[in-house]
Parts: C-alpha cells; sequence; structure tokens
C-alpha cells in the first residue's frame, strides 16, 4: 500500500506492506541511523519517535497507522531549540552516553520539555525510563534531565530566567 | 479503511485503522460516569484530572510497560485481550465498568463481567467490536492495584490483584476484592462476608479472609505462588483500610 | 581487485553498515542441542543467493580461543542448540530470512548433557587446584564448622548492540568491522578461517558500548562468518544478530555452584577452608582454563586460613558456549565467600564486620601459597563504610525485629548486608598464542603525540584522562594528544580489553613508553617512536600472591520487603573503594555508582533459567531489566592512597549481589544462596 505522511517536516509517500515496522521502514528506505531496530518489541526504547507529538516505540507502530500521521526522529528533533537545551544540559553535567541510546535519551528528555507546564517528578522518571541501557549512570542522567527542565521552565522556585 | 491500496504483491489490502475513527478515541465526562473510547491510550488516561477517582486503574496503568509504550497501548487493547486478563481489566471489574459491544444486531452496553467466561477465563463475543468503556463516577475510600508474582515487566500472563471499598461511619459499605490473570478470581461471597463489617475487623477476620482468599484462587487455577500472594494482597488491603500495616 | 571498502572508516556502529551493495548473512542452525548431522536442507536460492557450509571453508575449520576449537560452522556434529551449521548469504535481508527459515538441519540426535552438578570425565575440560596444609585435619579439629552451596545462575550481557560484523575487500585486503573487545583476536581467526596472512586481513573496531566482557572472542566467530560471505561472493557482507538470537545462542555468564565448608576456632578465625567450584562451560568450553585459575584464586577472598584446598572445575554441557561476565568468574565466587562469611559469623552469633575484620588476611600471611607484602585494608574500609552506611545500628535494629517476629510471615522484614572483596590485578590475560601487549607513542616534530593502542577505552572520559596523562607527562597541550582509532594494521596488538587491562596494563605501558620520550625527546631528533610491551614475569621470580596489587572494596546494601509479596525494596547502597591513586574522581565514581546499579539489576531480576536445556523465546520476556525508578541512592566513596592507579570495573559486580544476598538473609530469616533472586523461588520465611 502507499502511505503519505509527514517525515521531519517534509510530506513523503512510500510504499509499504500494511504490518511492516515503522522502524524498520524509517532505517531501511529514509536511512534515519539515529533509530535502531534491536528488541522490537518495545523493551529497549532505542527506536523512540515522535509520533503525532507522542513519544512512541515505532517498533511497535505498523505501517498503515502513519498514513496522515507527523513523525520527527531524532534527525528532526536535532535541529530544534528543545533539543539544543538537552544536548546543553546533558554536557554540563558531564553525562556520556554510549553511542547507541543517545538519540533515544534525548527524545525522552525533549518530550518533557514539549509539556505545557513543567512535568512532575514522577513523570519525568517514567519518561526516561522508556529508554534501557546498560550505559547510563541512572543519577547523572536524571540529573542532566532535571537541568534541562529547570532551565526549560524555570527552576526549582518557579522563576523565570 | 484503505480503498484500492495493494500490498507488494498486488493483492488488495483492506486495513480498518480504528485510531482514525473520533468516537473510539474520545473522553467523555459527566457527573455519573467517564467514557472512554477504547482507542483512548493509556496515557491519555494517566492525564486526566486527579480529580476524577480513577484508582485503582490509573496506578494499574503506571505499571504497565513503559511511558513510550503507554502512548500507543490502548484502554480497548488492554482489555479485550483473549489469553488472560490483562490488569486493566482487573481494575475495571473493581470499578463497576461497563463496557459497549456491537456487531451486526447493533450496540449494547454490558457489565464487564460478560467478558468473563463461565470457566472465568476471557470470553470476548466473537464478531464483536468494544467500542467504549464506561466507569461510574463512584468515589472509593480505599482503592489499590498490585502485580502478583514476580513484579515482572512482560511476564508471560502475569496476574494481578484490584481492590476498593467504600467506608461509612466505620462501616464497610462496599467491597471489591479481584484478582486477574488467566482466570479471573473474585468471591463475591467473601466481599459479602466482610461488607457490613465494623473497622477495625480483627486479626481473625483478616485471616480467615486470607485464607478463604487463597482458596478460592487456587480453585480458579491460579498457581500457588500467585494464590498466596492475592490471600496475602487481601490481608493487606484490610489492614491498609484501618490504617495498620501487616 | 576493487575496493568495496569505501566509507568503511567512517562507520561508528554495525547497525549503520551502508548495506546498497551489501550481502545480508543469515545463519542456519541446528534445531537440537546434540548429534551426528545427517543431512542439510536448503532451499533453492535464487541468483545473487548462496549458502556456505563447512565445506566452503578455504582455511581452518575452527577457530581457536585459549585453547579450545570452536568450529566456525559444524560439521559432522553439533554440540547446542543454536550452533551455526550453514549461512545463507544474498542482497535481501527478508529473502535470506525465509531462506534460512526453510532450511533444515537433521540429526542422529543423541542424549544432551545440561547438567555441571553430575558429569563423568569426558566432559570435565580445565582444573585448577590450590591446596595448603591439611585441611581434614583442620576441620576435624576446629571448634565449629559451616558449610554451605553457593549457585549463581547464567545472566544476559545486553549489551547495547546485538553481535555483528561486516565485511568488505579494499582491493587486496579485507577489512573487517567488529564490535569486539580483542581486534587482533578476530584478525587472527579470520586469517585461518580464509586461509591467509593476518597481515591481509585489517579488523577496524566499532563502537562497542557497555559490554560486561560479552564481547570477548564471540565477535570472532561472527566476523568469519561475515568474512567467509565477502570472501565467497566477492560483495560486501554485513551479518547483524537479532536480539533475539543473541540471546538465546552467544554467550552468557557461565553458571556455577561452590561448595564450602569452613572450619572457625573458637574465636571463630579461620583454620580451614574447602572449596568445590564447579562451572559450567557450555559447548566447546574456551577460556575455561582462565575461568578456573581466575575463580581458585578468589576462592578465598581476602581473608587468611592456614589450611585451604580449592578445586576449580570447568565442564563441557550441550548448552550454548558460556562465557566471561564481568570478571572471568570472581563475582560468583565473591558470591560465595562472602555468604559463608555471613554464615560463619552467624553460626558463632559473631557481628559480621567483626568476623571479617579478624579474618582479614594480614601482612606475611600465606595466601594461595605466597606471603602478602601488605595487609589486607578491611579495617581502614570497614571504617569507613560503616559509618557511612549506618550499618552497626541498623543491624542490630533489625536484627531485633528478626528475632522477636514470631514468623517471617507476620511482619515485614528489614535488612542490611555486608561484602568486602576485591578486584585482582590485570595481566594473567591475553598472553596466549599472541605477542606480548604492546603500546606505541609517537612524538612528532610540530610536538602532537600520538598514541597508538588496539585496547582503546569506550569512554570519552577515560580517553580523555589518557591524553591528559600523557600531555602532562611531555609538557604537551592536551589537544596536541591524539589516539589513533584501533585498526589492526596501524596499532600494535595491547591484547583484549578486559579485566581492567586498560588502567592496569595498557596505561602503565603508556606511562612508561612516554617516559621513554621524555628521555630521548632531547638527545634525538623528532619524529621518535617508542614501542614498550609487556613482559612476562619470570619464572624464577618469587611467587606473587593475586591479592598483592588488587583494588578493595566494601559494599553495604539496605533493604525492606514488601509486605505483601516480600519482594526487596532497597533502601540504598553504599561502596567505599581502595583503588591506588585515582586519576578521575568524577569519573571513577560514576563508574563505580553505575556499576551499583547494573549489579542490583543483575541480583533482582535477571533470570534466564537452563538447568532443564537451552533458552527459548520465552526467556527472553522473562528477563527482568531494571528501570532508573527502581535505582536506589547510592553513596560512593574513594579512599586514595599514592599506589598505582588499580582496575574498578569488576567490584560493584563482584561485591553487591552477595550484599545485597545477606541484606535479603536478614529479612527473610532465611539463606539466600542462589542469585539472582527470585520472588516467587519457594523461599523459607517469605509471607505468606
Amino acid at each position: 500500500m502507499t502511505i503519505d505522511f509527514i517525515l521531519n517536516g517534509e510530506d513523503v509517500s512510500m510504499k509499504a506492506e500494511p504490518m511492516e515496522r515503522l522502524s524498520d521502514l524509517l532505517r531501511d528506505r529514509f536511512q534515519l541511523s539515529s533509530l535502531m531496530s534491536d528488541c522490537l518489541e518495545g523493551r529497549c526504547g532505542k527506536c523512540l519517535v515522535f509520533l503525532g507529538g507522542h513519544l512512541v516505540n515505532s517498533c511497535l507502530v505498523p505501517a498503515f497507522r502513519v498514513r496522515g500521521a507527523e513523525i520527527i526522529t531524532y534527525e528532526g528533533f536535532k535541529s530544534t531549540d528543545t533539543h539544543e537545551l538537552v544536548h546543553t544540559s546533558f554536557g554540563q553535567e558531564g553525562v556520556e552516553l554510549c553511542g547507541f541510546c543517545d538519540a533515544a535519551v534525548y527524545m525522552a528528555a525533549g518530550s518533557l520539555l514539549d509539556a505545557a507546564a513543567q512535568p512532575p517528578e514522577d513523570t519525568i522518571m517514567e519518561t526516561i525510563s522508556s529508554v534501557y541501557c546498560r550505559c547510563a549512570t541512572p543519577s547523572a542522567t536524571l540529573q542532566a534531565v532535571h537541568t534541562a527542565v529547570d532551565l526549560k521552565f524555570g527552576g526549582k522556585y518557579g522563576r523565570a530566567r | 479503511m484503505t480503498k484500492g491500496d495493494r500490498s507488494g504483491d498486488d493483492r488488495p489490502v483492506s486495513i480498518l485503522d480504528l485510531h482514525g475513527i473520533p468516537e473510539l478515541t474520545a473522553v467523555h465526562r459527566s457527573d455519573r460516569f467517564l467514557e472512554l473510547g477504547a482507542c483512548v491510550t493509556l496515557s491519555t488516561i494517566l492525564s486526566l484530572p486527579d480529580s476524577l477517582a480513577l484508582d485503582p486503574l490509573r496506578e494499574g496503568i503506571r505499571s504497565i510497560a513503559t511511558a513510550s509504550v503507554r502512548n500507543l497501548a490502548t484502554i480497548g487493547g488492554n482489555v479485550s485481550a483473549h489469553d488472560f486478563f490483562m490488569t486493566c481489566f482487573s481494575a475495571l471489574a473493581c470499578m463497576d465498568a461497563a463496557v459497549e459491544l456491537r456487531d451486526t444486531t447493533g450496540a449494547r452496553w454490558a457489565g464487564i463481567h460478560t467478558l468473563i467466561g463461565e470457566d472465568g477465563r476471557p470470553a470476548f463475543p466473537v464478531s464483536t467490536i468494544m467500542t467504549r468503556i464506561r466507569i461510574p463516577s463512584l468515589h472509593w475510600d480505599f482503592a489499590t492495584i498490585r502485580r502478583l508474582g514476580e513484579q515482572t515487566r512482560g511476564e508471560p500472563c502475569p496476574a494481578s490483584f484490584s481492590a476498593a471499598a467504600r467506608v461509612e461511619k466505620g462501616t464497610i459499605m462496599e467491597l471489591r476484592l479481584v484478582a486477574a490473570g488467566r482466570t479471573i478470581v473474585r468471591d463475591r461471597s467473601l466481599e459479602l462476608s466482610l461488607i457490613g463489617q465494623r473497622l477495625p475487623l480483627t486479626p481473625k477476620l483478616i485471616e480467615t479472609a486470607e485464607a478463604a482468599a487463597s482458596v478460592m484462587a487456587r480453585e480458579r487455577e491460579l498457581d500457588a505462588v500467585r494464590a498466596d500472594r492475592y490471600g496475602s494482597a487481601v490481608a493487606a488491603f484490610l489492614y491498609d483500610m484501618q490504617g495498620q500495616s501487616r | 581487485m576493487k575496493s568495496h571498502a569505501h566509507g568503511m572508516r567512517d562507520i561508528a556502529r554495525l547497525s549503520d553498515f551502508p548495506v546498497a551493495d551489501a550481502l545480508y548473512v543469515g545463519t542456519v542452525r541446528s534445531a537440537s542441542s546434540s548429534g551426528t548431522i545427517v543431512s542439510l536442507s536448503l532451499p533453492h536460492l535464487p541468483r545473487d543467493y548462496r549458502s556456505i557450509t563447512a565445506d566452503d571453508i578455504p582455511g581452518s575449520r575452527t577457530m581457536s580461543v585459549s585453547g579450545a576449537d570452536v568450529p566456525i560452522l559444524a560439521s559432522g556434529s553439533v554440540e547446542y542448540r543454536g550452533q551455526p551449521v550453514a549461512l545463507i548469504a544474498g542482497p535481501d535481508r527478508s529473502k535470506v530470512m525465509e531462506a534460512v527459515a526453510m532450511s533444515r538441519v537433521r540429526l542422529e540426535e543423541t542424549e544432551p548433557a545440561y547438567s555441571f552438578e553430575s558429569f563423568d570425565s569426558s566432559r570435565l575440560v580445565a582444573t585448577a587446584d590450590v591446596e595448603t596444609g591439611d585441611v581434614d585435619a583442620a576441620v576435624a579439629q576446629a571448634h565449629h564448622v559451616v558449610a554451605g552451596d553457593y549457585r549463581f545462575c547464567p545472566q544476559d550481557h545486553y549489551y547495547p548492540e546485538p553481535q555483528g560484523s561486516a565485511a568488505a575487500f579494499d582491493y587486496d585486503k579485507l577489512v573487517i568491522l567488529s564490535s569486539t573487545q580483542w581486534p587482533f583476536h578476530v584478525r587472527s581467526s579470520v586469517a585461518g578461517a580464509l586461509g591467509v596472512s593476518p597481515d591481509e586481513v585489517i579488523v577496524r573496531s566499532t563502537l562497542l558500548g557497555p559490554h560486561l566482557d560479552g564481547k570477548l572472542w564471540y565477535p570472532s566467530l561472527i566476523a568469519c562468518h561475515a568474512a567467509l560471505a565477502a570472501r565467497l561472493c566477492g560483495r560486501p557482507a554485513l551479518m547483524l544478530l537479532s536480539r533475539v538470537e543473541d540471546f538465546l545462542y552467544t554467550t552468557k555468564r557461565a553458571p556455577m555452584i561452590a561448595s564450602y565448608r569452613a572450619g572457625m576456632d573458637e574465636a571463630g578465625r579461620l583454620v580451614a577452608l574447602d572449596a568445590r567450584i564447579v562451572v559450567n562451560m557450555g559447548a566447546h568450553a574456551p577460556l575455561a582454563a582462565e575461568i578456573v585459575q581466575r575463580i581458585v584464586a578468589s576462592a578465598v577472598g581476602g581473608y587468611s586460613c592456614p589450611a585451604v584446598r580449592v578445586n576449580a572445575i570447568a565442564v563441557r554441557t550441550n548448552l550454548p558456549p558460556m562465557g566471561a561476565f564481568a570478571g572471568l568468574g570472581t563475582g560468583p565466587v565473591a558470591f560465595a565467600i562472602e555468604r559463608l562469611a555471613e554464615s560463619c559469623a552467624g553460626s558463632i552469633d559473631a557481628d559480621p564486620s567483626a568476623w571479617r575484620s579478624i579474618n582479614a588476611a594480614g601482612k606475611g600471611d600465606l595466601t594461595l601459597k605466597a606471603a602478602l607484602k601488605r595487609s589486607i585494608p578491611y579495617d581502614l574500609i570497614a571504617g569507613n563504610l560503616l559509618v557511612a552506611s549506618d550499618y552497626p545500628r541498623k543491624r542490630s535494629s533489625f536484627e531485633v525485629i528478626r528475632k522477636r517476629r514470631p514468623d517471617p510471615s507476620s511482619a515485614p522484614g528489614f535488612g542490611i548486608g555486608l561484602a568486602f572483596g576485591h578486584q585482582a590485578a590485570a595481566g594473567t590475560f591475553g598472553r596466549i598464542g599472541s605477542d606480548a601487549p604492546s603500546v606505541e607513542v609517537t612524538l612528532s616534530k610540530d610536538s602532537r603525540l600520538l598514541i597508538k593502542t588496539s585496547s582503546v577505552p569506550s569512554s570519552r572520559a577515560a580517553l580523555e584522562i589518557w591524553k591528559g596523562s600523557a600531555a602532562l607527562s611531555l609538557g604537551l597541550r592536551h589537544d596536541a594528544v591524539r589516539i589513533e582509532t584501533s585498526c589492526t594494521d596501524s596499532v600494535p596488538d595491547s591484547g583484549p580489553e578486559t579485566l581492567s587491562r586498560n588502567i592496569g596494563i595498557v596505561s602503565h605501558l603508556l606511562e612508561a613508553a612516554c617516559e621513554g620520550l621524555r628521555t630521548k625527546r632531547f638527545r634525538e631528533a623528532l619524529p621518535i617512536t617508542i614501542r614498550k610491551s609487556q613482559r612476562a614475569r619470570s619464572r624464577t621470580a618469587a611467587p606473587e600472591s593475586p591479592l598483592e596489587e588488587a583494588s578493595w572494596a566494601g559494599a553495604v546494601v539496605e533493604l525492606q520487603l514488601d509486605p505483601v509479596d516480600g519482594s526487596p525494596i532497597i533502601r540504598g547502597i553504599w561502596m567505599t573503594v581502595r583503588a591506588g591513586r585515582i586519576l578521575s574522581m568524577a569519573e571513577a565514581t560514576r563508574t563505580i555508582e553505575h556499576d551499583a546499579a547494573v549489579a542490583l539489576g543483575l541480583s533482582i531480576g535477571e533470570y534466564l533459567d537452563l538447568s532443564h536445556g537451552p533458552a527459548d523465546e520465552d526467556s527472553i520476556r522473562r528477563y527482568r531489566l531494571p528501570r532508573y525508578g527502581e535505582t536506589p541512592p547510592i553513596h560512593v566513596e574513594f579512599l586514595e592512597d599514592e599506589t598505582s592507579p588499580k582496575g574498578i570495573g569488576e567490584l560493584a559486580y563482584t561485591l553487591v549481589p552477595a550484599a545485597f544476598a545477606n541484606a535479603m538473609s536478614q529479612a527473610l530469616d532465611a539463606p539466600v544462596n542462589e542469585m539472582p533472586y527470585r520472588a516467587s523461588q519457594p523461599q523459607e520465611g517469605v509471607p505468606r
């Protein structure tokens, strides 16, 4: 079937079987290598993309589902101010990821910054937990995310920066 | 619905994409109930205002998968699993939820218990789709949900325990105790034996309830570990209600 | 000859290998665990697709891993379910996978052997022993005798990228991309399989990520497969295992059973220690000799005991090959000895820390046939650790709870557990069949330094430490120091990247090389190149205790049990470490904290049952990986001294499981002698 959708801000079209995985299609057809098609069951999170503004595991999304939808991968996310904020925060905290999960962790952090209001602590924890990787020092990663959240939403006491 | 699409080997493709149907993703609130379209995602439910009394459902959803998976998973999908009852089912059973079922004869509302077969196993009617879930806007003074057995995500055939209670002037007015896995375990006679009791319940009564729950669970083919955990969970809930811990 | 290797230099991850002209390689595997191959039926393959069997291998049909011969493709017989029997290569991945699924390996099956608890001598592949004094006599005369059996189950490394390799010809040389800890082993294995000189094979290392020693030798097997496809098909070839394939068929932590017997005098001092440790190495059993040797070297922990008998046995079974896991066998042994220590203390109603203090080996004590030159720093470490964790007060309180409740199910349990141990110095591994590990540095005319080693740390922070240290020693700008990307045609063989060899060996070689440059730079014309190699220890040198250059640490884990299902809720982890001079406190702290979090996950949920046979796809779904929200507060402290920097990469993996088990044993009022802990495992004392 022919599937038209918006990918990283551009109108695209692809022919695909209805149940083909979005993660495979994005990697193979569009050479979007930021996401990895690894566990194929929503466990590792290394295939995270934004689908209609929501952070999802693209390995669980069948091709037919994206018809008419807007998808943003890390390649598109990289050029946003939100990414800059996340990247700055991770650098500031000296957090080094392994090179396999970086895109997913950044996207997860970015999804928190795109919320309308400062996300509560449990939402931050749950969102970042969407990515599993042995490389992360949990406190360091969470600190970097908190730094990004503070920079975006004005810090612990709500003062604007 | 796709029209005119063809697969790679030129066979016609027919896909009914339910996500495209507005009615199935609608959330409707009234004084009496909350109605969720079957394709409402689990994360959408989590984002509903805290003022809506949605526990144990909300707490149960939080224990499912990860945040990104919950952005895809739907309440309808969780409730209509064929091999075992998933976490949301036990919570909704506690909350006296109803489901709207549609088939060729039309639409009808039915209690969620109609999705349970006589053998206690899932019995989703054939040639039927579930379109909405209705949760009564009832306030529960105590509600809980937890997994039984290993706290393992991705565990094949997980089981969960849900409980809810309403107390007035120190008396248990309403009580629900549900375990759900491959089968549903709900002992209405146990619930009724506790309804009307004044708090605090005696340790002996709680112990009796725990034992009865475990026995019932074993009869309903929950494995021994989960059956015992169910009993423990019942006891812990009863103690929680009176502000005590085991 | 053409070059197909254009662009391979820039590939960081195997999964990014450009597939435009490449072939995908799939593996036809044995569906049974043991038997003689009767026939191999492959589907009819279209043009541009081909199959490869052992008969097609131009060179050696096996690759050597530390004395074990691992078949590249099975020929004649199979020894484990999933053993590669043939390859199918072709341009379309889904068609390759379809062809693999249609292939059939027919075997005349024989009874597989999965058990390592009972075995005959034909399955014994390596042993190591140490014996001092008369253990039986000492036990007979001991005032107290404590015995216990301790088990550690197999576990998966779950590295971030499943195993894979890519191969392409660059004119007359074959370039291999491999995510490997041991690039020169990949080179020699591929050269052997192709029947060519090692100079004709170039191995470029791709991103490794956190590997827990799961990419030590298995990448060489995958590389052989990719290389065969590239050679026989004349096109670039990519083999990338799926996560499921990787989980089912690649190496796992070798399961272990340790049976200990300890005799103590009236004061609780060890007078005899008797240990029999059996490790299941799976099929082919590579690294068996190294693992049993390291087991023996760790089996007494840091304790002094005049009569010691340790017998370590590696057994071959019909499970997939087992192997290294964050320390090559030392973690499970440390679990055993620290559980035994706790039982010894408990048997005489002694405080566990006090027991360890009186038994810690001192200067002059014979440990494993060599006298210690320095005391084990138990009191120094414990002094800080126990204060930081408030261990003494909490333990007493929890003991009161444990003793006062009528039965464990009547009240929630609390526990705090202590473990103490070491990480032995690197240096006994990686010399097999290769030149002495080497490092090369070159100072150019424009005062730039180039460092070459095949053992490049995957951490950017560690790289910066090396660069900073080299720059400082030569008075150079930091940005004037470059580390060559690990590629076998341009760097010397520094051996495998494991067992903290980077800090223990490569760093020292680097320091020595920079020292050499310092003495020559103003006497000789630039550029100057210095190469340093590790010399083998002289056979006539006095034997040295394996504990001598070790790093030491203590760990405390505090937990409480969920009142309903008894599952552990971890309230905190504390670690105090003494590892010589710390090159970067921030990096070292982060490493220990990270390792402690992973080690905790390995203690609780990462359970893989291979006792009845190989894993199936349900096993991967049951394999529970920890999430951020489950990480407790982790407190790390270093006690620095001026001795040379020592490795710390195994300490948390060694000690956190033991401390956790000790805490659980207190909370449950029942011994927890098997790792990982499973809440559903029948345990006495679980709340019912």
